[in-house]
């Protein structure tokens, strides 16, 4: 049953994304006045609807002929932002040289890609994510369809191109808003021209294809205090990014028994007739990680979006240029990407979070294994999970017991888990109430 | 123009205080001329009149009322309630296709409050949500509308109204394109000059012409064609003047499976008789029975109403009850024969035939009448010249008879010989599309010896009158295959017949020489879907028999449409005994000092917020924030942030500002929402 829905949603709406497309609110109302006219008018010995029926057929044909004398000629570009954000409008501006004949009462829109849900996310989405507002809906698996699109589809709005004659150019403002982070691709531009008796629009797709990277939605986040000071870091801000040593060049003293050999000068040594070791300093700074649970299952996609955009809120907020902050997180493998402090923006970071997808094959081992590496030089950290199962406690728990103060979010649906008995350093975020969690 | 009062709940300003909202985008007058020529149109002028003037007063009229969402879900609901009420007294009293151009007549007059309502209000728009109880939840919850302009729908719905009406002339088609032209007009793009537009919009008025032309011819060509079908699927013999027997047509006799008549005896434990006729005939000439002379005569009606007494003075022995339908309320009876009395049956005509046809005009699409009858009587008129005439191929009938010996032997004897090298020597057979020969009867005599029971029946009436029978040609039904849901019989296409009726020692009998398995055969040919088939047959006998169902003269409209009348009428009393639309304050201000309403407990409340990171964003305002926060809030709390959001606004910007009590509202929901101290 749920295949036969998805089969006629998926086609239904198909068919009727394209009538939106072509006909105006006019249109419409002449679409249901012409249907009408029709079934009055089988009889025509009962009424006269048959010369409606007649008058409107009339009316769809001129406008159908109409629609292939839009033959714009146009060249078509934008200038696009490097970055947009998920659930925020993206505003730019499209460049129109008209190669043409005189150009008016043309509308350009852009043209997305639409994502289709796919069959497994639709069963999926039963009785989870359900936006049905009528026991139809419900039925036909409408609201569960139009509340996968929602998260999904980005909505695009129309620029009114100005009046152009031959060889003019023209500007127009565009506005995209995505939903979900991403890539973001842009097809091309569809021009749209209203026909002579306002019903029906001829479409022309000019293609100029472009790509815009929609970094996660962000929530304002409150002041989080993270006790602990600055640590030790060996090999200092340049070692934090690399592997090996490579301190900062101090100065030059005797050798002292203990120091190691590859420190010594020979060039120092040659000149003073003795042993001449080089001296490095080492720094001490803050450093954060923000370690994101990635081990979400498939039907919990928006669980883990949301867990995505609360770690891209504290990106945000934590990266300033006196700390470091580790983004550690596992998809095919661990990973971790450090910024602060001349080492990476939180603009690098947002990106990379913007990409970053679910766990499928690896368990949360990996990540504990990931953690561990780096507890030694941590300052605080930060755990963005989904759940707060075993395996997660005891995550928190191992850098707890070496003394690195944590904060933990548990992102959860309303009433799920039992916060009285996780403890004071972890915060429950309802789904729905992410922004009044984070700002309290 | 005037100014647009944009969305509800975006926090958008209203702009141009001053001027008056302009009702509609249509042309002025256009309104008010389509609502008359849908008065004219459909024979309503006297409700057009002051349609039309209440259509186009708002443009004279200063006079406005704020409505909201809450208003025009009433005046939507009493729209629905009007039209209810009328849809259902139009299909209680009326046939079906005269019940819904009814309800399209008188369309326009259920919507005139809503309309009204949108040309007499402020804002000069009506929020969609009115018209769908699941938008209003979802309006009242989210806060979102749209709201959309009913001046076109509206006028839609006037054209519907006038098509309804005057089934002749084209004056109709004359009003629409003037109406939706000037309608298409108004909302024509900008590039189109009014002259270069019109002459494409006569151009699309002749297309539209020219589709006319085209579906009136082919709407005949469909219909013969259909009508042919028809008669072919039933059989061709409807018509009590004329009966062509399909000898020597091309594929005419494709039976149905449809059912066609329900039978069943009047009284419980009664029988019904095997055979229904319709019609007989005397006349073979030319492959075709007709009636010699076509004499149909008044019968008088008698009572009760519905009761026509055929024979005189005749007690009832049995009585059958018939449900058939009669397209447009006129047509042939299937009747046993020995039929002397109709009941059940008002209508304006009833004639009878001397052949003992009946026929009906102006009565039920659908009869359940009673038919009283006189087992092995008979109502025909006594044989005359024409029933012993033989035509077309008579010298090989006279030869057969001779073969046969019937000219030899008495009537009675003559029949029965006749019967017996009936089913000796030959065979039923459907009839298949094949072209019969010139001489029809006699390849079927000598040669095929096989045919369908036109074949039978015609060369039974024309041995007899050979032998000095006179005999008649007859048409009907065989009653045989018991109902599947109903007590009785069903009677289906495929058990139409045709036998001979002879004149034997006074009375006519009938002579069935159609041999016994053509029962078996035609009942074969049945469908594969005829079970899930005959389920729709029976609802659809089920509904026809409740919706025809005898009603007496003097009760006029049944009784349940007057409670339902009434109820609909409390409905709405109830919905508008408290409702007092509130007076818009259309007087011209100009430059009235605003009032600042910085003192709300609003920006408090933001600062508030704020403090905590989670305040207004720069491009945000305050309104907007508060619908924020809303979405993000329990849903006890959403609808305070929503209320008080619309608050501040009005208190800020509406220079009538807030009254006392929507002032305290401020006050203490923004209290109320202040965010807890949280001990760092």
């Amino acid at each position: 049953m749920d295949r036969l829905r998805y089969n006629t949603l998926r086609i239904g709406i198909a068919v009727f994304e394209r009538l939106r497309l072509r006909l105006t609110p006019a249109g419409w109302l002449i679409l249901g006045f012409w249907l009408v006219a029709g079934a009055m008018g089988i009889d025509p010995t009962q009424s006269t609807a048959y010369q409606a029926f007649g008058l409107l057929t009339g009316i769809w044909l001129v406008s159908l002929c109409s629609l292939f004398f839009f033959q714009p000629r146009l060249q078509v570009s934008r200038r696009l932002p490097r970055f947009a954000s998920a659930g925020e409008p993206l505003r730019y501006r499209w460049s129109i040289v008209n190669e043409g004949p005189e150009l008016a009462d043309v509308i350009l829109r852009d043209s997305v890609e639409h994502r289709v849900p796919s069959y497994e996310l639709f069963c999926a989405a039963n009785g989870y994510r359900d936006e049905s507002r009528t026991f139809v809906e419900r039925f036909f698996g409408y609201g569960r369809w139009r509340a996968l699109i929602r998260r999904t589809a980005a909505r695009t709005e129309f620029a009114e191109v100005p009046f152009a004659k031959t060889g003019a150019r023209v500007e127009a403002y565009g506005k995209i808003t995505p939903a979900c982070r991403g890539r973001l691709e842009l097809k091309g531009a569809l021009a749209t021209r209203v026909g002579p008796l306002g019903l029906m629009r001829s479409l022309v797709m000019i293609p100029v294809p472009d790509r815009v990277l929609v970094l996660p939605k962000r929530y304002p986040v409150g002041r989080l205090d993270m006790p602990g000071s600055a640590r030790f870091q060996p090999g200092g801000v340049a070692l934090a990014s690399r592997i090996g040593e490579s301190p900062e060049f101090a100065g030059l003293r005797e050798y002292r028994p203990g120091d190691p050999l590859r420190r010594i000068d020979w060039k120092s040594w040659a000149k003073e007739g003795r042993p001449i070791v080089r001296e490095y300093h080492d720094e001490q700074f803050v450093r954060h990680a923000l370690v994101l649970d990635t081990f979400v299952p498939a039907a919990r996609e928006d669980l883990f979006e949301e867990a995505v955009s609360v770690a891209s809120s504290f990106a945000q907020s934590l990266l300033t240029q006196e700390s470091l902050l580790d983004l550690l997180f596992v998809v095919d493998q661990a990973y971790c990407v450090t910024a602060g402090r001349g080492l990476g923006t939180s603009e690098q970071m947002l990106e990379v979070l913007a990409g970053v997808q679910r766990c499928e094959d690896q368990d949360i081992a990996t990540l504990e294994a990931s953690v561990a590496r780096r507890r030694d030089v941590l300052t605080g950290c930060i755990f963005i999970l989904t759940a707060y199962d075993e395996a997660r406690r005891s995550l928190v728990a191992s850098l707890e017991a070496v003394g690195v103060p944590t904060r933990t979010f548990v992102i959860c649906e309303p009433g799920e888990g039992d916060p009285a008995a996780w403890g004071p350093s972890v915060r429950r975020l309802e789904m729905g109430r992410i922004a009044e969690g984070l700002a309290s | 123009m005037g100014s647009v009062c944009t969305e509800v709940g975006n926090g958008t300003d209203r702009r141009g205080v001053g001027f008056l909202v302009t009702p509609s985008k249509l042309p002025p007058g256009l309104l008010g001329s389509a609502a008359l020529f849908w008065g004219v149109e459909a024979g309503l002028v006297l409700w057009a009149i002051p349609s039309a003037l209440f259509l186009e007063a708002p443009r004279f009229v200063s006079k406005r009322w704020s409505l909201g969402r809450e208003d025009f879900n009433r005046l939507s609901d009493l729209c629905a309630a009007l039209f209810g009420v009328m849809a259902v007294i139009s299909y209680a009293t009326l046939e079906a296709p005269e019940a819904i151009l009814t309800i399209f007549r008188f369309g326009p007059l259920t919507l005139l409050p809503i309309i009204l309502g949108q040309l007499f209000s402020e804002r000069g728009r009506v929020d969609v949500s009115a018209f769908f109880l699941a938008l209003r939840r979802q309006a009242k919850s989210e806060g979102i509308s749209w709201e959309l302009d009913l001046g076109y729908p509206f006028l839609a719905s006037l054209m519907l109204g006038a098509a309804s009406g005057n089934p002749t002339g084209f004056q109709f088609y004359g009003g629409c394109t003037i109406i939706v032209g000037i309608a298409l007009w108004s909302i024509r793009p900008r590039r189109f000059l009014t002259f270069r537009w019109a002459g494409l919009w006569l151009a699309t008025a002749l297309i539209g012409a020219g589709v006319i032309e085209t579906i009136q011819v082919g709407r005949v060509v469909i219909y013969r064609k259909l009508l042919d079908s028809y008669i072919a699927r039933i059989g061709p013999r409807v018509d009590p003047t004329r009966a062509p027997t399909a000898i020597g047509r091309v594929g005419r006799l494709q039976q149905s499976d449809s059912v066609f008549l329900r039978v069943r005896p009047a009284e419980r434990g009664g029988s019904v008789p095997e055979l229904l006729s319709d019609a007989a005939y005397d006349i073979y000439r030319n492959r075709e029975w007709a009636a010699g002379r076509n004499d149909f005569k008044s019968v008088l009606a008698s009572e009760p109403v519905g009761t026509w007494d055929i024979a005189e003075n005749r007690d009832e022995k049995a009585a059958i009850i018939v449900s058939k339908s009669l397209p447009k309320g006129r047509g042939l009876l299937s009747i046993p024969y020995g039929t002397h009395r109709i009941g059940g049956l008002p209508a304006e005509s009833f004639e009878r035939s001397r052949f003992g046809a009946l026929r009906v005009n102006g009565g039920p699409s659908f009869s359940e009448y009673r038919a009283s009858y006189w087992p092995d009587g008979f109502s025909e008129a006594g044989p005359e010249s024409g029933d012993l005439k033989l035509a077309g191929e008579e010298k090989v009938i006279r030869r057969i008879a001779q073969e046969w010996g019937l000219t030899k032997l008495p009537p009675g004897k003559a029949i029965d010989a006749m019967l017996a090298h009936f089913s000796e020597n030959f065979h039923y057979s459907i009839y298949r599309k094949e072209e019969a020969g010139e001489r029809p009867l006699e390849e079927f005599l000598t040669t095929r010896r096989r045919g369908h029971c036109e074949y039978f029946a015609t060369t039974a009436v024309l041995l007899m009158r050979a032998a000095g029978v006179p005999a008649r040609y007859a048409t009907g039904f065989v009653v045989r295959e018991q109902d599947r849901y109903e007590e009785g019989f069903v009677v289906r296409g495929r058990h139409a017949h045709a036998w001979a009726r002879a004149y034997l020692n006074g009375k006519w009998v009938t002579v069935d020489a159609t041999p016994a398995s053509w029962w078996p055969i035609e009942n074969a040919r049945r469908s594969g879907f005829r079970p899930l088939l005959d389920i729709f047959d029976w609802m659809r006998y089920r509904w026809s028999a409740w919706r025809w169902r005898p009603v007496e003269e003097n009760k006029g409209i049944a009784w349940w449409v007057w409670v339902l009348a009434l109820v609909a009428g409390f409905i709405i009393w109830r919905n508008f005994r408290d409702w007092r639309p509130q007076s818009a304050d259309d007087s011209a201000v100009f430059f009235e000092e605003l009032r600042l309403g910085l003192d709300s407990e609003l920006l408090t409340l933001e600062a508030a917020f704020a403090e905590r990171g989670d305040g207004r964003r720069l491009s945000e305002s305050l309104r907007r924030w508060c619908n924020r926060k809303a979405g993000a809030a329990p849903s006890a709390d959403a609808e305070l942030w929503r209320r008080i959001g619309a608050l501040h606004e009005r208190h800020r910007f509406d220079p009538k500002g807030l009254i006392e009590s929507e002032r305290t509202e401020l006050g203490r929901g923004a209290q109320r929402l202040r965010p807890e101290k949280v001990s760092s």
